[in-house]
């Protein structure tokens, strides 16, 4: 019967069929693709003062006045009622230490524009303000960075002290008197 | 013999005289299951998986990203703050929407190499399903987020610098 016209026609039929199911059944293949996975390890940022920000020895009188010490620490003339004494040369700038990774920026912020001293005693709390970073106008918040082959930097430090009216009359009889107190700083790498 | 053969020739003869031979054709139907055209599968990431910054500690530990991009630690590691490099992987698959795809990763974990010893990440989690997960695209190309565990060996062993490397994803038609 396949050798007749009529069955080879149902011959191509089964074929056709056979044909059409089976592309409809045909799966898909999997892919894959990559991704970036990126770590970076750092030194931890570790800092600490070594040298006290000292704004020296100084006579008062009734009213307010300031007094201040640059980078450099060098104590300018006191103004108001604020009169500077010589001699001891206590005066000095803050100095803080950076230990960290070398070759990368570092953001140095103080975390308060204004901090304190006192006495602990009778004498008036005074605030410590205008805060230099680095260079004398560097303000409150700078970068830095430690080069190789160092492994550490140092940030020099200059502020304000300002002593307000009625510290003279809340001292008298108990000088000399020492006021102290501690500023704090953020080290951040960038 | 001769008189065998005559008589089915002439039993052949008389058939094809008198009855016309007829072919039934029997229509073939075919009924097809699901005949639907599948868009191939493609699979890439268009957003690295990057642990940030942070240092090794005096034991190790680990560094995990989530799949939102939340960066936690374990052990000695301490998390640096700075660039806010840490972001979760995006992954972008492209294919036929409305159909399930397994998506899953090659391996449990993959490497990160640096300035010092290699790095393992593992623990990966795919949309929040884990290392292998079934997704449906509603768009084409659709994303999907990765997060991942690395496991950081104690200081100073682990040197500073930056660590790098790749993960690979599979991605099928059920």
């Amino acid at each position: 019967m396949k050798n007749t016209k009529n069955g080879s026609d149902i011959g191509k039929a089964l074929l056709m069929g056979t044909a059409l199911v089976a592309l409809s059944s045909n799966p898909v293949g999997a892919t894959t693709g990559t991704g970036l996975i990126s770590a970076i390890i750092l030194t931890p940022i570790a800092v600490t003062s070594t040298q006290v920000l000292h704004f020296g020895s100084m006579t008062v009188t009734t009213a307010l006045g300031d007094i201040a010490v640059d980078t450099a620490g060098t104590r300018g003339a006191g103004t108001g009622s604020v009169t500077e004494v010589g001699g001891a040369g206590l005066e000095n700038e803050g100095r803080i230490e950076i230990t960290a990774a070398t070759g990368l920026t570092m953001d140095v912020a103080m975390t308060a524009t204004v901090f304190t001293v006192d006495d602990g005693g009778a004498g008036l709390a005074m605030n410590v303000n205008q805060f230099n970073l680095k260079t004398a106008a560097g303000g409150t918040s700078v970068t830095t960075s430690i080069v190789g082959p160092a492994t550490t930097v140092v940030v020099p430090v200059g502020a304000t002290l300002n002593v307000p009216a009625g510290q003279a009359a809340a001292i008298v009889g108990i000088t000399p008197v020492t006021f102290t107190g501690a500023y704090t700083v953020d080290v951040t790498y960038q | 013999m001769e008189i065998i053969k005559k008589h089915k020739f002439s039993v052949g003869a008389l058939a094809k005289k008198c009855l016309p031979a007829t072919i039934a054709f029997i229509p073939l139907t075919v009924v097809p299951s699901v005949a639907q055209a599948m868009i191939t599968i493609a699979v890439s990431s268009t957003s690295a998986l990057h642990f940030g910054t942070f240092s090794a500690g005096t034991t190790g530990g680990t560094v995990s990203i989530s799949t939102v991009g939340v960066r936690t630690k374990t052990g000695s590691v301490t998390l640096l703050a700075g660039a806010g490099l840490e972001t979760q992987g995006i992954l972008s698959i492209s294919g036929s929407t409305g159909v399930l795809i397994d998506v899953s990763m090659t391996a449990a974990t993959f490497s990160v190499t640096g300035p010092g010893p290699a790095m393992n990440v593992g623990t990966f989690d795919i949309n929040g399903g884990g290392s292998s997960v079934s997704v449906t695209l509603t768009t084409n190309p659709a994303s999907f987020p990765l997060g991942a565990t690395i496991t950081v060996a104690a200081a100073p062993g682990q040197t500073d610098g930056v660590y790098s490397g790749t993960y690979t994803v599979m991605a099928n038609y059920q």
